[in-house]
């Protein structure tokens, strides 16, 4: 049962946009997100029987089935996403349909948040927060990568991509960690007319950026 | 900073990783019948080369799995990175030593290179 109550970890957020129009932030929330260990070979089909999604085996890759995903996140790991309210009967669907030795399902929706970013101008702002080559020859739609960005571990996920709407990246962060990489994400967003934000925890911003410029 | 290649990621930033140590350290079968200082021998002591060096890293940020590295210590070149549980890959070498047995790659080169070619005397 969802709780009406409850509040997303950027619920004090409201979406930004630069007035180039060129970069959009918004926090989607209430994704439900799974953690899904199991081995490839043996369990694929259990997987796809149950999602709908046939496993990703390709590093850094990810599979798409109607509003459902696979993200790969190593060689024995995946996160699923999927719309808000299914992540109590997949994962009970999930542990029923996975019962090999190293297997594991666990429910993280609230642990992680997800900071969508929209633009045209995505990729400059995301490449001043990461080490990632993201230019479009090797960052290409449905790739996702775990990765650093000053002192916060994230997945990068470029989940769609069109000539019209540009690219559609969602950054995937733990809770505690969400109001920094907002900001930070604002930050680098500056140079494209993106609205400062202020971190509701007082740190600085311009030296996480300076790190990995 | 130099750039790792995780076995299953790709060639990412050092940033990104985590140092394990020396690689290949077997547990002893039996500890129990082990002397102090064998044991102490498996739990303090590690290899500490100038050259080829087998080392474990965790590629911290991204997909969080354990690999071995096969570097120099002289030069940071990594030579191979392999899945844990399999063994090094063999490697002939790691470039021209110095008379004293040291790797070029780390130091002054300048005054090594001019060393080998004239025995020992300074420029
Ligand atoms: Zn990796």
């Amino acid at each position: 049962m969802l709780d009406p109550r409850r509040r997303s970890p950027l619920a004090h957020r409201m979406p930004i946009r630069a007035a180039s129009g060129a970069v959009s932030l918004a926090e989607w929330p209430f994704l439900s997100k799974l953690i899904v260990r199991c081995q490839a070979g043996r369990d694929a089909t259990a997987v796809e029987a149950v999602t709908g999604v046939a496993l990703p085996t390709t590093a850094c890759t990810s599979a798409t089935a109607g509003e459902r995903s696979l993200l790969w996140l190593g060689p024995d790991e995946w996160m699923l996403v999927a719309p808000d309210g299914e992540a109590a009967a997949l994962e009970t669907d999930l542990r029923a349909a996975l019962t090999g030795p190293h297997t594991q399902v666990v429910d993280v929706s609230d642990y992680y948040t997800v900071i969508t970013l929209t633009g045209a101008r995505g990729r400059d702002v995301l490449a001043r927060l990461v080490t990632i080559d993201l230019h479009p020859r090797h960052f290409a739609k449905g790739r996702v990568v775990g990765t650093l960005a000053g002192a916060v571990n994230l997945l990068v996920w470029l989940r769609d991509e069109s000539d019209a709407a540009g690219p559609v990246f969602d950054v995937i962060v733990r809770a505690s960690m969400a109001d920094h990489v907002w900001c930070l994400m604002a930050e680098a967003g500056r140079a494209f007319g993106c609205p400062a934000q202020e971190p509701r925890g007082g740190e600085r911003l311009r030296g996480a950026l300076e790190d990995v410029a | 900073m130099f750039l790792i290649p995780c076995p299953y990621c790709g060639t990412r930033d050092q940033s990104e990783f985590a140092y394990g140590g020396q690689a290949h350290v077997a547990r002893p079968e039996d500890p129990a019948s082990l002397s102090d200082a064998e044991w102490a021998e498996f739990v303090f002591f590690r290899d500490n080369p100038k050259g080829l060096f087998a080392e474990r890293w965790n590629h911290a940020s991204g997909c969080r799995r354990w690999f071995n590295v096969l570097r120099s210590t002289a030069s940071d070149r990594i030579y191979a990175a392999y899945e844990i549980g399999t063994p090094p890959p063999a490697i002939e070498g790691d470039g021209p030593a110095t008379p004293s047995g040291e790797v070029v790659g780390s130091g002054n080169d300048a005054v090594k290179l001019v060393k080998t070619a004239d025995e020992g005397t300074r420029p």
